[in-house]
């Protein structure tokens, strides 16, 4: 591997697209080269920057809304303490059976209780 | 029908990532509620189709995709028409002066890149041709795999590749010219674009 392949894969080392010891390789060459370190850091910045800034808040009207057309698609869609300001994902499978995933997931979200 | 617990644990965590791929891909809020709308619905009628085990968030981002091209899309006359070779060879860290900018500790690109508000990264993933806005979504916001997104666009994976690889280089083209159009960046053509100097000359080895 030299800094002319690192250039050509790094996209690719990045997708997660190549094989097992074509991406150790690119590990490899990474850890070794300095400037090839630079790009790589770059490249993984780029994508951060891009998936952070082009992120969206779904605005807690929204979420009812389709949380509403759900429950009007199947009524059993409700969860049994749904009420107004509740209705949110994390409130469909009732207050008790609540995974901390999901509490996670709805504690997360700054606007759930805009 | 599916069971409303089970489907409510795992779809809806991805409410978030689907809106805003609704939002790029249809330019309104109010067309990007529908639309997520319109997939939850779908989803949740063919929730028992869906086997556990497989990818519940491809197969969303799918359900996604077709409904924005049969319903949405349907509805606009203005067929997306682009010549996908024309698209030029463009590095934005090389375009930036990639390792000599680092090295002589001029504006680091990663402030740049920062510099540029959300609104305006927003607005040139958006102006970027359907199939490869789609494409970037998909693999550098969502981090699905090739394979996965030659499942979700239903197209072989060449041509994922392909339109990953030019949607990107149009996005980075896009975001640059804001930048020295701004001011974020000096407005002057590197003198060899797509060559670096080699390992050791500026760091001074290693």
């Amino acid at each position: 591997m030299d800094c002319d392949q690192l250039v050509a894969l790094i996209h690719h080392y990045l997708d997660g697209g190549l094989s097992q010891w074509r991406h150790r390789a690119v590990t490899k060459h990474i850890v070794e080269c300095p400037p090839c370190a630079v790009e790589h850091r770059f490249h993984v910045h780029y994508r951060q920057v891009v998936a952070t800034k082009c992120s969206e808040e779904v605005p807690f009207i929204v979420r009812s809304r389709i949380c509403e057309a759900l429950i009007s698609a199947d009524p059993a869609f409700r969860g049994p303490e749904l009420r107004g300001s509740e209705l949110r994902s994390a409130d469909l499978r009732g207050s008790e059976s609540r995974s901390p995933e999901l509490r996670r997931d709805a504690s997360g979200e700054t606007d759930a209780n805009a | 029908m599916a069971d409303p617990a089970t489907f409510a644990d795992l779809a809806m965590p991805h409410m978030s990532g689907l809106y805003a791929a609704a939002m790029r891909m249809t330019h309104n809020p109010a067309d990007a509620e529908d639309l997520v709308q319109e997939t939850y619905l779908r989803a949740y009628r063919g929730f028992e189709g869906f086997h556990e085990g497989t990818n519940l968030k491809a197969w969303l981002y799918k359900i996604l995709t077709n409904t924005f091209i049969n319903t949405y899309r349907a509805k606009k006359r203005r067929p997306e028409q682009v010549d996908l070779d024309d698209v030029p060879d463009f590095s934005l860290y090389r375009r930036m002066g990639g390792l000599e900018a680092v090295a002589a500790a001029r504006t680091p690109e990663t402030e740049v890149l920062d510099g540029i508000p959300d609104a305006e990264v927003k607005a040139a993933l958006e102006s970027l041709p359907e199939q490869f806005r789609m494409a970037v979504i998909l693999c550098d916001i969502e981090q699905f795999s090739y394979k996965e997104i030659a499942a979700i666009l239903d197209v072989p994976i060449g041509t994922v590749m392909s339109r990953i690889h030019r949607g990107r280089k149009l996005l980075q083209s896009r975001l640059w010219d804001y930048a020295v159009e701004h001011g974020l960046a000096p407005a002057v053509e590197p003198a060899e674009e797509e060559d670096r100097p080699p390992a050791g000359v500026v760091t001074g080895g290693h």
